[in-house]
């Protein structure tokens, strides 16, 4: 105990004085203090700690127990009472003291181990990879296997625990629990070699071969068992024996093949529909940036797209310069050659791909391509690309080739739009045209109607004046006819009275009258003859 | 001693891991295999499968898979001076792995033995021909394909033979005008559209002008056949309504007279008529001479 570096050792108990110092003296224990009751018990160790000394109390009665508890390493023996187990922070099994000890070096020892891994391994090795990972000096996998390392590192330090006391664990071999741990070990340890490992140390140097039959056929059935695998459901898998390559190949499902390296398998997402696009990226910008309309002049330019303007200018086969943004999607109809035949068969479908668009497009005129052409030309990609990709032994179905946005160089797009423009106005023109046409007729033919219209009036109101007139002359004729002097005078007075009144008169004598100058104030000349030139015949108005 | 015996079996084992390790090689169907003994090239094993070689040669794996080499975009002249930015694909594998390992050693700087045969082979091919015959609607005079046939076997005898390279294609990829000609390309393009767009105004003009004078011209018959129309019902009205007078005035011409002309008395005397009356006029005998004169 005192090479143990314990500075002082009592031993406190409720015995007489006497038959306690006759087993201090036995036991070695330089002091001790008899007939204490349990709460003295308690007091002297409240007392020793509150000196800023470390206490351990070993204990077995459950008067004990207090004591135990307000100790900072409480010790219950064995054979302790249930209560004072529960308040000790160590339980004893042996009934001697005489490992107490070597628990306490063991304590010691694990607690300094405990130590050294926190502050070594989990510490200050972790801290030196991190900085070295944050400094790109280690790799990610570098750094994932330094921090297994670490973990490693710890157990292989506390491992040194296991050589402390040879004793001790030839003491934990009698009882029946290593064996059966050791059976458990090899049961489900073979899986990890560490365990043989441990099971190495514990054992030492004779018994190794023991458990080497177990780990290897262990390890055989690891490795045999590591040839199932699952095929997912987009997938097939090749599998190449010795490089010969076994058919059919590998449909979805749970198969086996021959561990490394008799079989090999690669794994081929082949009945996913591929893509290939030209012309543009998809998803390469956030969805709001999206413009309100993919018009000609802006295109694949932004949005979800990211135009890859050196693939879509082309030309075309009248020498226009267009854009042509395409896609084409294709399918693995061998998946084996498409892996085993082609270095990077992505690149060899975008490449046919490319050279089938450049090949049509250099044949067929602008305006086919932007009206009607279209069909033809995604059919013409199709045969040609598939064409290619046949004679390169791609093992590629192209499925199908689709113009997606196909127009005229943006740099000539509004001259494009101003012939739409220009055609929009001669229809204007045109219809404008019609319109008067229209008009005109229409008024025209109103005007004809009406000019008939009026005529046939005319006509009507003329004959209907005449057939008047000539009933009312008919008539007045017959009154006439009965006396016609005295009708004609009664008719010549009657318009004279309504004639004459209201107008100037001048009375010329008839037999004086002749060769005279007759002067008007308004200065009008008459020759002198005319002084009858307004008076009715003098004869009167019947002859 | 004895402890030493215990590990032969094992060191046994290993050594005959080992030797199978040397003399078994694995050929898979995506690659050749080039034995060598001691550097020098024996024999190629193209069959996949498991193969055997001494244990002092060497297995030197080749992938012999389809690769595709896109070559910088460059620019070519064609036969009548036409400048043309063309950017090719290349087909290639590797067919001979002892020439290749002589000759190129790695696929990189197989690439540019590549580039250089199918530049000059491209420069060589487009050199003869118009860009009529690479470019163009008419199906018929097109002979691009044609020549890039030509141009994969020339290409592929020369790399073969060389190289131990098969070409499987030259292609062009993309097809494109200079920097420069592309804006007189956009300028004729512009010119052509507004042809186009001019022709549509003055078709719109001329159908517009058409239009308008046939809408005249039917404006015109239209009146004038009313007018036709009009004057003669006018005149049959007239000659009817002269009929009818003449039937009645022929009955008594002298009563006509009288009525007629004492009619146009009321309508030739207005307010600015001076009448000068003769004394001896019929309506001023009475006056004149007092009642009783004749």
């Amino acid at each position: 105990m005192k090479q143990l570096d314990i500075a002082y050792q009592v031993m406190l108990t409720g015995d007489r004085r006497r038959s306690a110092e006759a087993i201090a003296r036995e036991a070695g224990i330089p002091s001790f203090e008899a007939e204490l009751l349990p709460e003295q018990k308690l007091d002297r160790i409240r007392q020793l700690a509150s000196q800023g000394r470390m206490v351990a109390m070993v204990g077995d009665g459950v008067n004990d127990a207090p004591a135990l508890a307000a100790a900072h390493v409480g010790i219950a023996v064995s054979g302790a009472s249930d209560i004072t187990a529960e308040a000790a922070g160590v339980v004893y099994l042996s009934h001697s003291l005489e490992n107490l000890p070597a628990l306490f070096e063991v304590s010691r020892r694990a607690v300094a181990t405990a130590w050294q891994n926190i502050i070594l391994f989990a510490g200050l090795f972790n801290v030196l990879a991190v900085a070295l990972a944050a400094t790109g000096v280690l790799s990610p996998i570098g750094a994932a296997v330094t921090h297994q390392l670490s973990s490693f590192f710890v157990m292989i330090n506390s491992l040194r625990l296991l050589r402390v006391e040879r004793g001790w664990f030839t003491w934990l071999r009698r009882t029946p629990i290593p064996a059966m741990w050791d059976r458990a070990r090899v049961m489900v340890g073979a899986f990890d070699v560490r365990d043989v490992f441990v099971a190495a140390l514990v054992n030492g140097t004779g018994r190794w071969r023991d458990y080497l039959g177990p780990a290897a056929i262990a390890a055989a059935a690891l490795i045999f068992l590591s040839g199932v695998h699952i095929i997912g459901p987009a997938e097939v898998g090749i599998v190449e024996r010795f490089g010969r390559r076994l058919v059919p190949y590998e449909e979805p499902g749970l198969h086996y093949r021959l561990p490394w390296p008799v079989d090999q398998l690669t794994r081929v997402q082949a009945k996913q529909v591929r893509i290939v696009e030209i012309g543009f990226r998809s998803g390469a910008a956030k969805p709001d940036s999206e413009p309100a309309a993919y018009e000609w002049n802006v295109q694949h330019r932004s949005g979800r797209f990211l135009s890859k303007p050196e693939e879509s200018l082309m030309l075309a086969g009248d020498q226009n310069m267009m854009e042509v943004n395409a896609v084409v999607h294709y399918r693995l109809s061998r998946p084996e050659e498409f892996v085993l035949r082609q270095m990077d068969g992505e690149s060899t479908a975008r490449a046919a791909a490319e050279g089938a668009l450049t090949s049509t497009a250099t044949t067929i005129s602008l305006d086919e391509i932007l009206t009607t052409g279209r069909k033809l030309v995604e059919a013409r990609v199709k045969q040609d690309m598939q064409a290619r990709l046949d004679r390169y032994g791609a093992g590629v179905e192209v499925l199908q080739v689709q113009l997606l946005d196909v127009h005229p160089s943006v740099e000539v797009v509004d001259a494009f739009r101003d012939v739409s423009g220009a055609y929009e106005e001669k229809n204007r023109l045109i219809n404008e045209a019609e319109a008067y046409r229209n008009e005109q007729i229409a008024l025209s033919r109103g005007n004809a109607k009406a000019l008939i219209a009026g005529a046939q009036g005319y006509s009507l109101a003329k004959k209907n004046r005449a057939a008047g007139d000539a009933s009312r002359f008919v008539q007045r004729e017959t009154g006439y006819a009965s006396s016609p002097d005295l009708t004609g005078l009664r008719l010549y007075l009657e318009t004279m009275e309504q004639v004459l009144p209201g107008k100037r008169k001048m009375i010329v004598d008839a037999t004086k009258a002749r060769r005279h100058l007759i002067l008007l104030e308004d200065g009008v000349e008459i020759a002198p003859s005319g002084a009858a030139v307004f008076a009715p015949s003098t004869k009167g108005p019947v002859e | 001693m004895t402890s030493h015996h215990k590990y032969l079996p094992w060191a046994g084992a290993a050594a005959l891991l080992l030797l199978a390790w040397l003399i078994f090689f694995s050929v898979r169907e995506s690659e050749f295999v080039l034995v060598t003994q001691f550097g020098r090239p024996l024999y190629t094993v193209a069959e996949p499968g498991l193969h055997l070689k001494w244990p002092f040669q060497t297995s030197t794996y080749f992938d012999r898979r389809l690769r595709i080499y896109n070559p910088r975009p460059s620019e070519f002249l064609t036969r009548d001076k036409k400048n043309l930015v063309i950017e090719s694909y290349v087909a290639w594998k590797i067919d001979d792995p002892k020439r290749f390992v002589e000759t190129v050693g790695d696929p990189v700087a197989a690439e540019m033995r590549l580039h250089d045969i199918v530049w000059s082979g491209l420069s060589a091919a487009l050199g003869t021909q118009d860009l009529e015959t690479i470019v163009s609607t008419n199906l018929e005079t097109v002979k691009a394909d044609a020549v890039l046939n030509r141009l994969t076997s020339v290409t592929d005898r020369a790399a073969l033979e060389q190289y131990g390279i098969a070409v499987v294609d030259v292609r062009i990829k993309r097809l494109n005008l200079p920097e420069q000609n592309k804006q007189s390309v956009y300028a004729r393009m512009r010119a052509e559209r507004e042809r186009i767009a001019r022709q549509y105004r003055a078709e719109g003009e001329e159908q517009a002008l058409s239009i308008r004078a046939d809408a005249d011209r039917q404006k015109e018959e239209i009146l004038s056949v009313a007018y036709k129309e009009a004057e003669k019902v006018k005149g049959e009205g007239d000659a009817e309504a002269t009929r009818t007078y003449s039937q009645a005035y022929s009955k008594n011409p002298a009563f006509y007279k009288l009525l007629r002309t004492l009619d146009s008395y009321k309508k030739i005397f207005d307010d600015k008529t001076t009448a000068i009356l003769s004394s001896d006029s019929e309506l001023l005998k009475v006056l004149m001479r007092g009642a009783g004169a004749k």
